[in-house]
């Protein structure tokens, strides 16, 4: 699993830091950084929290297309 | 809903590593039960025996959690537990002074060993705690 980008972009043009999206969706701070380094995958509960608080899609957040995989392993 | 002190993360990694630590506990008691029986040999009082076979699987437990960022929940603060952590260590250190006859008896750790033992594991785990929190300001 690669760096999630789309997360940390969303997040940031929220102006969210990663402990203010931690304390919103109910998680510790290391959680969300690790889901934005892509070490740790969010079951779809999580997903979803993070979704809403961002007011965004899981597709948005969360899918990840070939083009999308082939730049990661580019 | 009562928001959860640990998130989902956090609760699996402390669900594996007391997996983990339960192995291990169960590992220590069978290598202490062949000891005893095969060589008869009695390395400590049953007191001090019993906190070190749970000194050992706690400080893998603890060391794994506080470097996994698990054993802090989400509601928990870092100083509040040093400070925990430190007092029970100064309890313990405390109260061995009373009781304290020196290490050994017959080859084997004395009684009064067992609170130094659980002094120093917890002002190991404070340790850890400051060091954790050195590293996280630090990233």
């Amino acid at each position: 699993m690669g760096k999630n980008l789309t997360m940390k972009s969303v997040r940031a043009m929220k102006d969210l830091t990663q402990a203010e999206l931690a304390e919103k969706v109910g998680v510790s701070r290391q959680t969300i950084n690790l889901i934005e380094k892509g070490d740790y995958n969010p079951t779809i509960n999580l997903c979803l929290r993070i979704a809403k608080v961002l007011e965004t899609s899981l597709d948005t957040l969360f899918w990840e297309d070939d083009n999308h995989e082939e730049t990661k392993l580019g | 809903m009562k928001k959860p002190n640990w998130d989902e993360r956090q609760t699996f990694v402390n669900y594996r590593l007391s997996h983990h630590a339960l192995m291990i506990v169960f590992g220590l008691l069978l290598v202490n039960a062949l000891i005893k029986s095969n060589f008869e040999i009695s390395w400590a009082d049953p007191i001090s025996e019993t906190i070190i076979l749970i000194v050992i699987p706690g400080m893998y437990y603890i060391t794994r959690s506080i470097f996994n960022d698990a054993y802090i929940g989400t509601k928990d603060t870092i100083r509040k537990n040093i400070i925990s952590f430190l007092v029970l260590a100064l309890i313990f250190g405390l109260s061995s002074i009373f009781v304290y006859d020196g290490p050994y008896i017959d080859g084997g750790l004395t009684q009064s060993t067992a609170p130094l033992i659980a002094s120093g594991f917890f002002v190991y785990i404070a340790f850890l705690h400051i060091i954790k929190r050195l590293i996280s300001t630090t990233e």
